[in-house]
């Protein structure tokens, strides 16, 4: 009897043993991932169990409804952050509240695969618009149809690694998106220009114009007397090629183009407060930068970049003009084109001496003692 | 007794599972642990506990053995570049909490102090060295770089060699630099590659910035991502090394244009955010004189990148020669600030491949908005307060022509740790990405490049190929660099006869290493008797190294380095030509002469002397060697050229010779076809290029043009094929076919794709084909036999339909120089080729010209050109 207990005992205390020398095994296992262990979403097995969440593009697509789907694209062996981002991100709860019912699903681009990799990849992306440039990470969007209304690359759009801003935006887009199929939808009972304007609101929706819309609203309001058409036909920079004495994108050597000239066509534009903001502001560019070559700081350029911020301060334009005025309210009025090309040639060999006199200093600089 | 044996059984399993899982527990098992984890991890070695140098059998070797440290000879041999990873970095051991090394007590080491002085110090080490190299021989020698001691003392050696010794007194002066640098200085991998991986100039100022980056950065020796990602160790110590040393060559290091105190005020006023000034600037003012404010941003910009894993994930594992490209990536340019690099990295990061496709963000707009172009200071100026510090930004937003799309490119990549470069070509601004161990240009033009990367001081584009070719064959290149080292220490101190035999031995061990040539050869000049034995010795070796790859440099060593000697010491023509057919001899036959290889001709040429059989037997020799190796077609071209100007029967005997050697290329050879077309493409081409060359200058010798519109005329007849042309139907204007006969010209050829002899056949009805390189205002330029009054054009593209040729127009002109609009193609059309039909007033033209127009990225793919000649409708 006593032996067996002897027995039981050391048999413990060897297992006791055993277990505290293994002890320092776990912590080590558990805590630090192993060098060798290539980065990947450990939230992928999961992800088949989510209905919203399905594997592949095509699978998300079969399964989307107004909302439509999007894709998150990573790159599992070359961009940690996407990677990263996958967690703190993209399988997060909040993420799908902001979403609604959109299908998500998360796709990766490969920067050396191997084939399985490849065949994974290829599957996932199946049916999907290409996506541009293979920027990572990027959050596109696209409807039930698979065109895509919004693309979110970088972190212009998906701010920093938490993703607070990317949500933001996605939900701000996929709203937008409602609005659209929404308006389209009502814009299918109208007629004429109700029609049209409806098309209209669309048009200024922050995510991409259905294709056709221009057509639409011709069809609607051929005569445009909701402006809506010229609104959305504009192109400030047709515009801009069109009026200004250009050969193949570049003005002519000889380029005639004058204030008088563009004066008439641009102040249309300038005027048709049925055109976007930005588009008015940019014709007025045209004018105030032709004043300028023509008559450097005078009243009249000052008017105009004044007249300009006027009308939007807070846009593109319009938070420029203030230091432009600084800048351009110093140039030199009334030059001919031939001074003005006299001036520029000297100003360029201008420009040489002082870069010249840079290099010069440039090499002092070179020689100089280390502090 | 059973229950006896148990225990025993019991505890020796309990002692042996214990001992696997933790050794520590045991007596003994410290050492073990240190043991398995220097054999598993970046260990430090100690060179007192190396093994004694060990000295070669002298066994003759064909090739020169890279060399390996001692004891790691098997690891080395399964990966060379794991020799690089297992080299220690013995001095930083506070890495991982592991025991600091104490320098003092490394054999070998230099001590703070002594880097205090380093005049003694370079006299110390040159004895030390000397003594020890005693009487050089090859075995001696790679025995002796074999040894890390030896290794390191010749990079520390080389580094005082080219530094300004006082100025590095000057910065050794303060004692926490000296320790802090020395640390570096003492790590042979660190230093090794701070004096041999790229071109290390001004070393005591590299390391003065060197200095402030480990001031800015307390944690430069401790690599955050270093069990996340499997790399080399050392990064951030590596983007030092390779930021100081690209920064100081390129003299990077000015203060910058600090902001005025208005502009300050104004971002303040208008709640722009300010630009990056400098990171640190938080807690102190930036000092008023900040030499190395560009270099810190810079380090910083991809230390911080790095430890955050913003970058892509290959730049801690590029080899730290390829690490010189990102980290150097245009310092003084305003897509090289670290606000823009991060705006960049943050929304521009892409597989390697896709960079080469990244400069597509940016739209082609040679004006703004403002109707400023692009050449003016005015294109971005309105711009600039909106985007303050964010200059790819800027130019994604508002455009730019190839300077600024290839920039965006190329600094998209960099910022991401890929490593790419901008290069100029004609008149264009191209760039290249290192992807898939090659350089890939992109957004190119045309093949004459100049990467604005230097490389050994040039420009060109095969001396990049070639450095990057050198640095490849790592382990033989770093052990050529340290002989050089020791040639130089050997030179230096009087002792040229030995100096010139490891210069000769380095070359020998890697003839691509460029700049020991020019030691090499200058010490020999010097020394050497100037035997002609010994100079053709050479000739032959460059020529068998480096020509068959690099035919480019090859011509440029012989031109520079050693015909100045070598045809001096060479006194019959005969010698000479011996000298030029090995150049000839060793070319590749796959590698194409897209250089100016005129220069080298011409100077061989010359050299002959005046008697006629010697130059005769030298464009026999061009001639032969063109017909072995048909890419290198323009030297035929050259050559006829050349004797047409040297007097009239040379030049009408060596027509003879270029003749008979189109005619009679040998049929028996299994790429006869192949070889004909590719020679004859070469002559046409030639024909086609010199016609237009004759345009641009009308005084020039227009024998040479007649003659190549001869050949091309006369070869292109051979490939007439219009069974597999399936030209199409169609109307053709009124008046007669004048086309046929004339001559094609390209502005850009594309020799992989358009086999050039086909040319003439595209101006008769049978078609031929006629491809360009795509570009914008791509030209093909056809000369018609003679004046005409155009009535008509008929041009058949490739392609199934007609849709492409918006912005395509056609010209017409008298002298090939002033052009008139003729007509502009059709948006679309549902024929199959293009009909131009000029119904009344046809114009008198000798030219017709197609343009394709500035809007597109466009190649010139046509059928058939047909031009026709209506004389009523004057």
């Amino acid at each position: 009897m006593t032996t067996k207990k002897a027995n039981k005992t050391s048999l413990l205390i060897a297992l006791c043993a055993v277990f505290s020398a293994a002890a320092p095994l776990c912590p080590a296992q558990s805590e630090e991932p192993s060098a060798e262990q290539p980065p990947v979403a450990p939230e992928k097995a999961d992800a088949s169990k989510n209905p919203r969440r399905p594997e592949t593009f095509q699978d998300a697509l079969s399964a989307a409804g107004d909302d439509g789907v999007i894709a998150f694209c990573y790159g599992p062996d070359w961009n940690q952050r996407s990677v990263r981002m996958l967690k703190s991100f993209w399988n997060t709860e909040n993420l799908e509240k902001a979403t609604g019912q959109a299908i998500l699903v998360a796709v990766p681009i490969y920067e050396n695969p191997s084939p399985e990799q490849e065949e994974e990849a290829n599957r996932i992306s199946a049916g999907m618009p290409p996506v541009p440039f293979s920027v990572c990470p990027t959050v596109m969007m696209v409807d039930k149809n698979g065109t895509m209304y919004a693309n979110l690359p970088g972190s212009d759009f998906l701010g920093d690694e938490k993703g607070a801003t990317g949500i933001q935006n996605i939900a701000q887009k996929l709203a937008a998106h409602r609005k659209a199929v929404e308006l389209m939808n009502k814009a299918a009972t109208l007629q004429g220009v109700e029609k049209a304007k409806v098309l209209g609101e669309i048009g200024e929706l922050p995510i991409e114009k259905p294709s056709g819309l221009v057509d639409m609203l011709k069809e609607a309001d051929p005569k445009d007397t909701t402006g809506l058409i010229r609104r959305n036909e504009h192109s400030a920079l047709q515009f801009l090629y069109k009026q200004m004495d250009t050969k193949d994108g570049f003005l002519k050597q000889d380029f005639h183009t004058t204030l008088k000239d563009l004066m008439v066509e641009s102040m249309k534009i300038v005027n048709d407060t049925a055109l976007r903001t930005e588009d008015r502001q940019a014709a007025y560019c045209l004018l105030i930068g032709q004043a300028r070559r023509e008559e450097g700081g005078s009243k009249r350029l000052k008017d105009m970049i004044n007249a300009n911020m006027k009308i939007d301060p807070n846009s593109f334009y319009g938070r420029a003009m203030p230091r432009l005025l600084a800048l351009w309210s110093q140039e030199r009025a009334n030059e001919s084109v031939d001074e003005r090309r006299t001036r520029r040639n000297q100003e360029k060999e201008d420009e040489k001496k002082r870069r010249q006199h840079d290099r010069e200093i440039k090499k002092t600089e070179r020689n100089v003692n280390v502090e | 007794m059973k229950w006896r044996l148990s225990y025993v059984v019991l505890i020796l399993v309990m002692l042996v599972v214990g001992y696997m899982v933790d050794p520590m527990l045991f007596p003994g098992g410290e050492k073990q642990v240190q043991q398995t984890k220097e054999e598993d991890s970046f260990f430090e070695i100690d060179i007192r506990k190396n093994e004694p140098q060990r000295v070669v059998q002298n066994t003759p070797e064909p090739e020169p053995e890279p060399v390996v440290e001692d004891g790691q000879e098997d690891e080395e041999e399964k990966d060379p570049e794991s020799a690089e990873i297992t080299q220690i970095n013995r001095v930083l051991g506070e890495d991982r909490g592991r025991r600091p090394v104490h320098e003092e007590d490394v054999k070998g080491v230099i001590r703070p102090n002594e880097w205090r002085k380093p005049k003694a110090l370079e006299r110390k080490l040159t004895s030390r060295l000397r003594s020890r190299i005693g009487t050089p021989n090859r075995d001696r020698i790679l025995a002796f770089i074999r040894d890390p001691e030896n290794r390191l003392q010749i990079a520390q050696w080389e580094l005082l060699h080219r530094a300004d010794l006082d100025a590095l007194s000057e910065l050794m002066k303060d004692k926490e630099t000296a320790d802090s640098l020395a640390k570096l200085l003492n790590n042979l991998p660190w230093i090794s590659s701070f004096v041999y991986d790229g071109e290390m100039e001004k070393p005591e100022i590299a390391l003065a910035m060197v200095q402030q980056f480990r001031k800015v950065d307390k944690d430069m020796d401790h690599d955050r991502l270093m069990d996340k990602v499997k790399v080399k160790p050392g990064v951030k110590r590596r983007i030092a090394a390779a930021v100081a040393v690209e920064f100081t060559r390129n003299g990077w290091y000015g203060s910058g244009t600090p902001l005025t105190k208005e502009q300050i005020k104004y971002y303040k006023d208008t709640g722009i955010p300010l630009p990056d000034i400098t990171p640190d600037s938080g807690k102190k003012k930036a000092p008023v004189k900040d030499n190395f404010r560009l270099a810190r941003e810079r380090y910083l910009f991809f230390a911080q990148s790095w430890d955050e894993g913003l970058l892509n994930t290959s730049f801690g594992n590029l080899p730290d020669w390829l690490m010189h490209f990102p980290c150097g990536w245009r310092g003084n340019n305003p897509f090289g600030t670290a606000s823009s690099m991060r705006w960049q990295r943050d929304n521009c990061s892409a597989p390697a491949r896709a960079y080469l496709d990244m400069c597509s963000q940016v739209p082609y707009l040679p004006l703004n908005k403002y109707g400023d172009d692009i050449f003016s200071n005015y294109y971005y100026q309105p711009f600039d307060v909106l985007y303050p510090g964010l200059f790819a930004k800027e130019t994604r937003d508002i455009g730019a022509v190839c300077g600024g799309l290839s920039h965006f490119g190329a600094s998209s990549a960099c910022s991401n740790g890929v490593p790419a470069f901008t290069m100029g070509e004609p008149g264009h601004c191209a760039y290249a990405v290192y992807v898939d161990d090659e350089w890939h240009p992109t957004n190119t033009i045309s093949e004459k490049r100049q990467p604005h990367y230097l490389t050994w001081g040039l420009h060109q584009w095969s001396a990049l190929q070639m450095m990057t070719d050198m640095y490849k064959d790592g382990q033989r290149t770093r052990d050529a660099q340290m002989i050089c080292s020791l040639a130089n220490l050997l030179a230096k101190n009087k002792n040229p006869i030995n100096a010139l035999k490891l210069y000769e031995m380095a070359v020998t061990m890697q003839p691509l290493y460029n700049p020991v040539w020019g030691m090499y050869l200058d010490t020999a000049a010097k020394y050497l008797s100037k035997r002609p034995s010994k100079y053709l010795g050479v000739n032959d070796f460059i020529c068998s190294a480096v020509a068959p790859k690099h035919p480019e440099m090859c011509a440029r060593y012989l031109t520079e380095t050693i015909y100045p000697t070598l045809l001096t010491t060479l006194k019959t023509g005969k010698q000479k030509m011996v000298a030029f057919k090995s150049y000839f001899g060793n070319l590749n036959e796959n590698e194409k002469a897209e250089w100016d290889m005129e220069k080298m001709l011409s100077m061989q040429f010359d050299s002959l002397g005046k008697a006629v059989p010697v130059k005769l037997d030298y464009f026999r020799m061009i001639a032969d060697s063109v017909r072995r190796r048909p890419a290198f077609g323009p030297a035929l071209s050259w050559a006829v050229r050349r004797a047409y100007q040297d007097n009239r029967s040379t030049g009408e005997r060596v027509r003879g010779m270029v003749d008979s050697l189109l005619d009679d290329l040998p049929k028996d050879d299994p790429n006869y076809n192949d070889t004909q077309v590719l020679l004859k493409a070469s002559v046409i081409r030639a024909a086609e290029e010199m016609t237009a060359l004759s345009l641009e200058n009308p005084r020039g010798n227009n024998r040479d043009k007649e003659y190549y519109l001869d050949i091309a005329n006369k070869y292109s007849k051979d490939y007439l094929n219009p069974e597999e042309n399936n030209m199409p139907d169609f109307t053709p204007p009124p008046g007669k076919l004048i086309s046929p006969g004339g001559l094609v010209m390209l502005d850009m050829y594309a020799p992989k794709q358009d086999s050039i002899v086909t040319h003439a056949a595209a101006l008769t009805p049978q078609g031929g084909a006629i491809i360009s390189e795509k570009g914008k205002h791509r030209k093909v330029t056809v000369e018609l036999p003679k004046r005409a009054n155009i009535g008509g054009i008929v041009i058949v593209p490739t392609g199934p339909d007609c849709t492409a040729y918006r912005e395509w127009f056609v010209e017409t002109s008298m002298d090939g120089k002033n052009w008139k609009l003729l007509a502009n193609l059709p948006e679309s059309s549902e024929n199959p080729c293009i009909v131009l039909t000029v119904e009344r007033d046809c114009p008198q033209a000798r030219y017709i010209r197609i343009d394709s127009g500035a809007e597109q990225l466009q190649g010139i793919n046509f059928k058939a050109i047909l031009v026709y000649d209506n004389k009523k409708g004057k």
